[in-house]
């Protein structure tokens, strides 16, 4: 069963139905996307349930030749479509198909363009979760830039009062950190080679299956001494030939043994500049965030969930598998100064969460400084940082999604998300408070929610990296007080005291079923993950530790 | 293994508690009260059990696998032996009692049951660091301690003072959690392990004294150490059982707890800072304690300053007898507390109106509440250190470890303590003056029926009465020292200290009003400027970072505009053709659109299948 092809189809088709459909059928689509994200879950769930946790290597593998150009001289272009997941993308694959559901529950409210809304939305779900899954750098791009167009309309059409500015900002960052990949993307298959296509290429096998070791290597040794010629040469976008420094042509750009330079710049440090930053957008880094707050106060609640929920690990994803994979030598050289970013971000973004007035905008915010957890623990090559900075992503992504929907559902009774206008909402709202008191506190880091064991273990990490120094670690401690402050203040601010709303014509109403519903699930995951967090570190621990074996 | 079930049984029963209680609606409520304490007393007696069983057998440590990051196994551990034990007991007993209590105190208060279920969070928190064997699984629990602290501050969730003052304490307390934090880092690194058990036979090494100054810095901010000490007089807004049972008798005590447990790693260097802390907390929090006039602020600081000499004890090597002052400092302070805090029940029954806290208003309330007088009596004779009772013996052989050390610095911390016993003898003899001798000094409170009512308020502080004589010394299994010059002149200063108090009663009432410039310092210092800092930063994002956008899109956009102006004036006719050319193509595609916003997608999601398609093609070619 090709179950991660049917991840990503299945809500391309739902979306493809739903465009399509007659307008009569309106009222069925929340259901239908509904339906189909549940059943991606399910997958998804499947997935998880049948991983082989032991090994390394890429699993489920599907592979088919999609596109394969003979270009004379310039050898062949070679272009698959490739699908595969190991122990860093599942979690994150996982949580994408979680995300997409709850999402889907939150999209419930939606009243306008309804039919557009949700095609959109499935759009976007299957585009989000291929990013997870491609295994070709070009394929990956292509639905990482698609992306794109869904959000941009996601924002720009349902969104709030600046939607077009917001829309438009996020839509020219994130193409302008695509266009980084991109040349990178291309610099690399210029320089790398896929040595199994080669070897069939030159007559040393008939078929792909009789590849062995050996002649990996032989064909390898071939390359170093380039005596294989330029027109045999088969190029790749294949993650797993990139990710090998043997596979690189001597004599290319972004060859590891002589030194290529651009202006004076060794070259494959520049390409890894570019491409980190790609990614840094994405994730978001300070000072590549600014985009973030905008696009969230402006998005609806469920694409805000989205969007803090998954598509913001798409950055940390992509550092791990293409930046620090293609680039280790980079990575190394300059892992000081991404911990400093990292922890930039973290102290940034909380002070930024702390003075801002609007709750939605605050919670944007804290992303930033989360985020930067992961930054610090992907810098610090460390098998407990790695590990910690998935962790973490998958925590975020579990808790932005229960802070994003908290916002939404005060949003949804009164209309109002400034902090000063609410006072005591405990009073009229208990069980929300639960849940927000919840939320709040496990992404404070309080032992027992999966918030803290993210941080705790990216800053082990950290701490332990060879790479830079101490105090590192120490300033993004300081974060983690400041972290407390931020939420300490709002939640004294909104729910503690006697209950005052601005507008006082309305009556704040108790949780609904679905939305008791959608926070119980996330905090439910978010107890069990920190209280067992064997259920992810299990699955990442030995693909960290191939990972790690490039440095 | 036997043993292992049945400490996980009493770890786990209050977290049933915390579970099943703030269910509970309606008339279950009232039942609330009845099944915490019953919970509790089936905790103490399995805790007394398994002392009694295990009382100076060699300690006991067990270890599970939890989960592995990277290569490193990380445990679960449980670390049993005298230490863990006589704390069970202290911290069942003392919150039975105090669950007790509070079935009277919070009799009419409506949500009781969300009240009893997070008193069962934090014992099950406390019960976690005490039974904890690795540093890890300790500050996991730690941080829940802070949590459930938190909660139940700002239990009364509408009042301002006790709102601040939780997010206060929970913000201190993070501060010396970082430390502790980071000291878990350092040790990890340094040894590889976090186990405690481990800790006894470690080599030295360069880094160990930051490591133990690390996790000191944890012990400073959980047992309110002065520079961190300035959220416990605050969390005095919480209900007063709260006061009695986390901030004086078992939470505070935690910071002890953990600088006993890991004792052995800390270098003389470390101890004399840990000296040096434990002094001043200890002379700051005695002085401070002279200066209120709140019944409940004098406890508080009086409570640093006994965790100062705990902390003290720790800095003479002699961590047992840290262990042991913490013990009846525990029975006594509760005892007092609850004792304060029946006091402001009654007066507050009586009389809703009138400051119920205020000394000054007090006085002669001996002959309405003459149980109580004798309770508190009891609890603030072993504070002060009298004979006969509990503090006497546990103050007494921390200052004889101290007294036989040599060098100026020891003199100096020797001197420390005897100004302490005198100051403890003030404040005590103070406020049991203010209160209950004397004359009543507030016509509101002459008339008015005060009087002792309920069995559930007098049991508790009785019990605590007796166990703060000598008759729970033998029972904590500590030896009662020979009598020496020592034993007598900490005597003649205790009482002296009171005999001083009596002399001076006509002076002892002070202006509310006066209020230590410490604190507002401290906010300033360190509120403030995080706001600030935060503003400026917010400041510099909007306008430094967001502005090179702006400014960089200004500039896209004059190049845009330049570009424009390129195109209509040079490349100007080809263009208007292709221009007119697009117009009409547009023009159709509009009409056929006819503004449905389905045919975008459509149009994507075909283009995407397109891609693959024509990519598939040219495959073939």
């Amino acid at each position: 069963m090709p179950i991660l092809s049917i991840l990503i189809f299945l809500p391309l088709f739902g979306s493809i139905i739903i465009a399509l459909s007659p307008n009569g059928f309106t009222k069925y689509f929340k259901w239908l996307s509904l339906a189909v994200s549940a059943l991606g879950l399910f997958f998804a769930i499947f997935l998880y349930l049948n991983f082989d946790k032991t090994t390394s290597n890429y699993q489920f593998l599907e592979q088919a030749d999609w596109i394969t150009v003979s270009l004379g001289s310039l050898g062949t272009l070679s272009i698959d479509y490739l699908l595969g997941v190991d122990g860093i993308s599942l979690p994150l694959v996982v949580l994408a198909a979680l995300i997409q559901v709850i999402g889907a529950i939150s999209s419930f409210e939606i009243k306008a363009k309804i039919k557009g809304y949700f095609a959109t939305y499935l759009l976007l779900s299957a585009s989000v979760m291929g990013c997870f899954l491609a295994l070709d750098f070009f394929l990956f791009f292509l639905f990482f830039e698609f992306m794109l167009l869904p959000m941009y309309f996601l924002i720009g059409i349902w969104g709030g009062k600046n939607r077009e500015y917001a829309s438009i900002k996020f839509f020219i960052y994130t193409l302008a950190g695509s266009i980084f990949i991109l040349v990178v993307m291309i610099g690399l298959y210029i320089s790398a080679i896929d040595p199994v296509s080669t070897a069939q290429a030159i007559g040393l096998i008939q078929n792909p299956l009789q590849i062995t070791p050996e002649l990996i290597g032989n064909v390898q040794n071939l390359i170093k001494t380039g005596s294989i010629p330029a027109e045999n040469l088969v190029h790749t976008f294949d993650f797993r030939f990139l990710s090998d420094s043997a596979n690189y042509l001597p004599d290319s750009i972004l060859s590891f043994v002589q030194e290529s330079n651009i202006y004076g710049n060794p070259a494959r440090y520049l390409a890894f500049i570019l491409v980190f930053i790609g990614f840094a957008i994405k994730l978001p880094l300070v000072p590549f965030h600014t985009w973030l707050p905008d696009a969230h106060v402006e998005a609806p609640t469920a694409i805000s969930v989205v969007l803090a929920g998954t598509l913001l690990k798409i950055g940390g994803y992509g550092f791990i598998r293409i930046a620090y994979s293609f680039f280790p030598d980079a990575a190394i050289h300059y892992a000081f100064w991404i911990a400093f970013a990292g922890v930039f971000s973290i102290i940034w973004g909380a002070y930024n969460a702390l003075s801002q007035t609007d709750f939605k905008r605050q919670i944007a915010y804290s992303s930033v400084s989360h985020m930067g957890f992961v930054v610090i623990g992907i810098a610090s090559l460390t098998a407990e940082g790695l590990n910690g900075a998935v962790f973490q992503m998958f925590s975020h992504g579990i808790l932005s999604a229960m802070l994003f929907l908290i916002v939404g559902i005060l949003y949804s009774r009164t209309g109002d998300r400034q902090i000063n206008d609410f006072q005591g909402v405990a009073n009229k709202m208990p069980v929300f408070t639960v849940f927000v008191v919840i939320a709040f506190f496990a992404s404070l880091g309080l032992p027992a929610f999966s918030g803290f064991i993210g941080e705790f273990f990216s800053l082990m990490g950290s701490f332990n990296s060879i790479y830079f120094p101490k105090y590192i670690t120490a300033i993004a401690g300081f974060g983690i007080v400041i972290g407390a402050a931020y939420f300490l203040w709002t939640f004294r601010r909104i729910f503690l005291g006697n209950f005052w709303i601005k507008n006082e014509g309305i009556v704040l109403k108790d949780l609904a079923l679905f939305e008791t519903a959608m926070l119980g699930i996330l905090a439910l995951i978010t107890i069990i993950t920190g209280i067992l967090p064997n259920y992810i570190f299990d699955f990442t621990s030995t693909s960290v530790k191939g990972f790690l074996e490039l440095f | 293994m036997a043993d292992i079930n049945l400490i996980l049984l009493i770890l786990v029963l209050p977290l049933i508690a915390f579970a099943t209680i703030p269910l509970f609606k309606n008339k279950f409520k009232d039942w609330s009260g009845i099944l915490f304490c019953t919970i509790c007393l089936i905790s103490l007696i399995l805790s007394i059990f398994s002392y009694q069983k295990n009382l100076n057998l060699p300690k006991i440590s067990i270890t599970f696998p939890w989960f592995t990051i990277g290569e490193k196994p990380i445990s679960i551990s449980f670390l049993l032996d005298n230490y863990t034990y006589k704390m069970l007991v202290l911290v069942n007993c003392i919150s039975l009692l105090v669950g007790l209590f509070s079935i009277e105190y919070m009799r009419k208060d409506a949500t009781k049951n969300r009240y009893f279920g997070f008193i069962g969070l934090f014992l099950f928190s406390m019960i976690g660091i005490i039974i904890s064997g690795n540093l890890f699984q300790m500050y996991f629990f730690w941080e829940l301690v802070g949590f459930s602290s938190y909660l139940l501050i700002g239990f009364w969730y509408t009042k301002p003072a006790a709102i601040e003052a939780s997010k206060k304490a929970f913000f201190m307390n993070r501060i010396g959690d970082i430390c502790f934090l980071i000291g878990i880092f350092l040790c990890f690194q340094q040894y590889g392990t976090v186990e405690i058990e481990n800790f006894l036979n470690i080599n030295p090494s360069e880094n160990q004294t930051l490591i133990g100054l690390l996790l000191f810095g944890g012990c400073v901010a959980k047992s309110a150490q002065f520079p961190l000490h300035t959220w416990l007089p605050d969390a005095m807004e919480g209900p007063t059982p709260i006061s009695a049972l986390i901030h004086a008798a078992t939470m505070v005590a935690a910071g002890i707890y953990l600088i006993i447990r890991v004792f052995p790693i800390f270098t003389p260097q470390a101890l004399m800072v840990i000296s040096v802390i434990g002094s001043v907390s200890m002379l700051m929090g005695g002085v401070k304690a002279i200066l209120q006039t709140d019944i409940k602020k004098v406890l508080a600081y009086s409570t640093i300053s006994q965790l100062g000499l705990m902390v003290l004890a720790v800095g003479a090597a002699a961590p047992a007898l840290a262990f042991n002052h913490l013990i009846f400092h525990g029975f006594f302070k509760a005892g007092l507390f609850l004792s304060a805090g029946f006091v402001i029940y009654s007066i507050h029954k009586a009389q809703p109106e009138i400051d119920a806290q205020n000394m000054n208003l007090m006085g002669g309330l001996r002959k309405k509440l003459p149980l109580t007088f004798v309770a508190y009596s009891m609890c603030a004779a072993a504070m002060i250190g009298l004979p006969f009772f509990s503090g006497f013996i546990s103050k007494d052989s921390i200052i004889e470890a101290w007294a036989h050390k040599q060098g100026f610095f020891s003199h100096l911390m020797f001197i420390s303590l005897l100004i302490s016993s005198l100051l403890s003898a003030i404040y005590m003899s103070r406020q049991a003056w203010l209160v209950f001798m004397g004359e009543n000094r507030s016509a509101d409170l002459e008339d008015i029926m005060i009087k002792e009512s309920s069995i559930w308020i007098k049991i508790p502080i009785l019990i605590l009465a007796i166990c703060s004589t000598f008759l729970i010394v033998p029972l904590f299994g500590v030896v009662f020292p020979s009598i020496n010059y020592l034993a007598i002149l900490s005597t003649i200063i205790a009482i002296s200290g009171v005999i001083l108090t009596y002399i001076f009663r006509r002076k002892l009432l002070l202006s509310s009003e006066y209020s230590s410039k410490i604190d507002l310092i401290y906010a300033k210092v360190f509120v403030n400027s995080s706001l600030y800092f935060a503003h400026k930063i917010s400041w510099f994002d909007k306008y430094i970072f967001d502005g090179f956008t702006k400014y960089l899109t200004n500039l896209t956009i004059w190049l845009a505009n330049f570009i424009k102006w390129l195109d209509e004036n040079i490349v100007d006719g080809m263009v208007n053709l292709v221009a007119k050319l697009t117009n009409r193509i547009g023009k159709n595609f509009t009409k056929m659109q006819s503004g449905q916003f389905q045919w975008y997608i459509s149009a994507m999601v075909i283009l995407l299948i397109l891609i693959f398609i024509a990519a598939g093609r040219l495959e073939n070619n």
